[in-house]
């Protein structure tokens, strides 16, 4: 039986996550020790800004923390996430986050339902599925750039 | 006293659908049951040939509609072993509880306790919060032994403490997560015991119970049960609200409008005298409560000997093969051990009743039931409206089975062949 929602790659992403883990800041936060994250140098980069995201859909058990890095132009430079949560939540985490750097944080934060879908490798997404699906997305929706200080 | 699947399935249209290709296995029913043809029909001949607006209006129809009203109400009373005085008739549980709440606020003061268990369901669990919050009460949750049975010893040393503050206890009879059934009756003895019987206002969350045990409201020492039509084989929409007659008098309404007046004037406005007019703002849901009659004389017909073996029957059996699956944790008590047939009507010895729910080691309880769904299998995933209880465990989210009259050990068997493609999927 082929199970469409649970593809090859899709299990692969939701059981090896992508930018899993924590960005290094000059502050705090250490990578995970099963931290799969592409951080790069960011921390040392004085041009980039850094900012640290929540969302839980609590009614799905699904939790996930954001650290995101932007430059001045906000473009995100670099993505970790870490939490729990279903198998899609947990793809599209990771999906999304490979995708979205380099690209303006605005653009990631407005991705529509069908977009999402499409990068999974969906035709659509159930009712039922589509929360865990956002839940990066709707997380980065909280990120307020540019900063205010 | 055995219960006749196939005769009792073909009255369940619905039951007859296939889902992605595979025939539906409908384990869901702790959520809603589904419904039987007489009560599906029961809606229509109530539209074809009695709607009409209740009360006040002289003409035949709104006569005979009334007539339906008020024989429902006593039907789905007597079902209960109650008198249509006791009755307020609600949308569903959670309707019922927030009325019965808000409207017994008034007898709660600052420094009172409301005391109800942790695995309650938020409808069972918020009203009462919230009622605690805005009276200045202490809000108490009691705690659970380690199988997820209430912790009476516990229970009984927080009634001893707080004593007279002590003014509502609510707990399920049955609950939604875990199946376990709340010592209500031990309850009850303790306050009688510490002589705060009179002063507590004794609340059961009956949504779980009402389809699955014989209720004998007017010997029961409890003060309030709610209850949800559409889980007991009835049409969503419609529930209830019984409470004891000496507290019903002392509760406030809280939806006010027609139906429920003595007299209005632009000064003032007096409430009905009658008890339950009091309780019935509006133009009620005359169909779907004609339909939960006729629910409620359906269940009596199977009868509650064949009702309470076959779940507990199904509850036991769905256990024992879950808990051969090494993959998963079964949580909450395990059902009554043993075969003892003469026992399984005595509620005493039952501890599960209804569901059987777990937490799967590897995979996420969405991801379960997704695949499940996959095979036919309709199951539920989450917090089940409990978040208390699982951020007590530490569960992110759980599965449920939940069963039906209608269910067979069959459709068992399906969901444990089920659950071994979700292993098969994520490759353990």
């Amino acid at each position: 039986m082929i199970d469409d929602l649970y593809q090859q790659h899709i299990l692969d992403h939701a059981q090896h996550p992508r930018h899993y883990g924590r960005l290094e800041t000059n502050s705090k936060t250490n990578l995970t020790d099963n931290s799969q994250s592409q951080n790069d140098a960011n921390s040392a980069d004085q041009s980039a800004w850094q900012q640290t995201v929540e969302m839980a859909n609590l009614s799905c058990g699904d939790e996930i923390s954001v650290d995101v890095s932007l430059d001045k132009k906000g473009i995100i430079k670099d993505i970790a996430w870490r939490g729990d949560g279903c198998a899609i939540s947990r793809a599209a985490a990771s999906i999304i986050s490979e995708w979205a750097v380099g690209k303006p944080l605005r653009q990631v934060q407005d991705l529509s339902v069908a977009e999402i879908a499409t990068k999974l490798g969906l035709e659509s997404l159930s009712q039922s599925r589509i929360k865990c699906a956002r839940l990066l997305v709707v997380a980065l929706q909280k990120v307020s750039y540019p900063p205010k200080d | 006293m055995t219960i006749d699947s196939t005769s009792i399935r073909d009255q369940f249209p619905i039951l007859n659908k296939m889902v992605n290709d595979k025939p539906l296995v409908y384990l869901d029913n702790a959520a809603t049951t589904q419904k039987p043809l007489v009560v599906i029909e029961a809606i229509t001949k109530y539209y074809q040939e009695f709607n009409a607006n209740i009360h006040r209006g002289v003409h035949q129809l709104s006569e005979t509609s009334t007539q339906v009203w008020e024989e429902s109400r006593q039907q789905v009373a007597d079902f209960f072993g109650a008198s249509p005085e006791e009755l307020i008739v609600t949308r569903n549980t959670t309707e019922a509880l927030n009325i019965l709440a808000r409207g017994w606020e008034g007898q709660v003061r600052g420094g009172d306790a409301i005391l109800v268990g942790l695995s309650e369901h938020h409808s069972n669990f918020v009203p009462w919060q919230e009622m605690a919050s805005r009276r200045r009460a202490n809000f108490v949750v009691l705690p659970l032994l380690e199988d997820g049975q209430l912790d009476l010893a516990a229970a009984e040393e927080q009634i001893v403490k707080l004593g007279e503050r002590v003014k509502v206890i609510a707990l399920s009879h049955i609950s939604n997560t875990l199946g376990s059934l709340s010592p209500i009756d031990k309850i009850n003895d303790l306050l009688v015991k510490h002589r705060l019987r009179d002063q507590v206002l004794l609340v059961v969350d009956g949504a779980q119970s009402a389809a699955r045990l014989n209720i004998s409201w007017s010997d029961w020492g409890v003060d309030a049960l709610a209850f949800s039509g559409h889980k007991m084989y009835g049409p969503m929409g419609v529930g209830g609200l019984l409470l004891k007659k000496e507290k019903l008098e002392k509760l406030i309404p809280i939806l006010f409008g027609g139906g429920m007046i003595a007299q209005v004037t632009p000064e003032k406005t007096e409430f009905s005298a009658d008890v339950v007019d009091r309780f019935t703002a509006g133009t009620p849901d005359v169909a779907s409560l004609f339909g939960l009659a006729a629910a409620c004389q359906w269940l009596e017909k199977i009868g509650w000997e064949s009702i309470v073996s076959h779940e507990l029957d199904l509850t036991n059996y769905a256990y024992d093969q879950l808990s051969k699956l090494t993959e998963i944790n079964l949580v909450g008590p395990k059902p009554v051990a043993g075969d003892n047939h003469k026992d399984k009507l005595n509620t005493q010895l039952i501890s599960r009743l209804g569901s059987v729910t777990w937490l799967h080691r590897q995979v996420h309880a969405h991801d379960v039931a997704q695949i499940l769904d996959r095979y036919g299998v309709a199951v539920r995933s989450g917090h089940h409206c409990a978040m208390p209880l699982h951020l007590a465990n530490n569960w992110p989210a759980t599965t449920r089975a939940s069963f039906a009259v209608y269910n067979t050990r069959a459709e068992v068997d399906t969901l444990v062949e089920a659950l071994s493609a979700v292993k098969k999927t994520f490759g353990q």
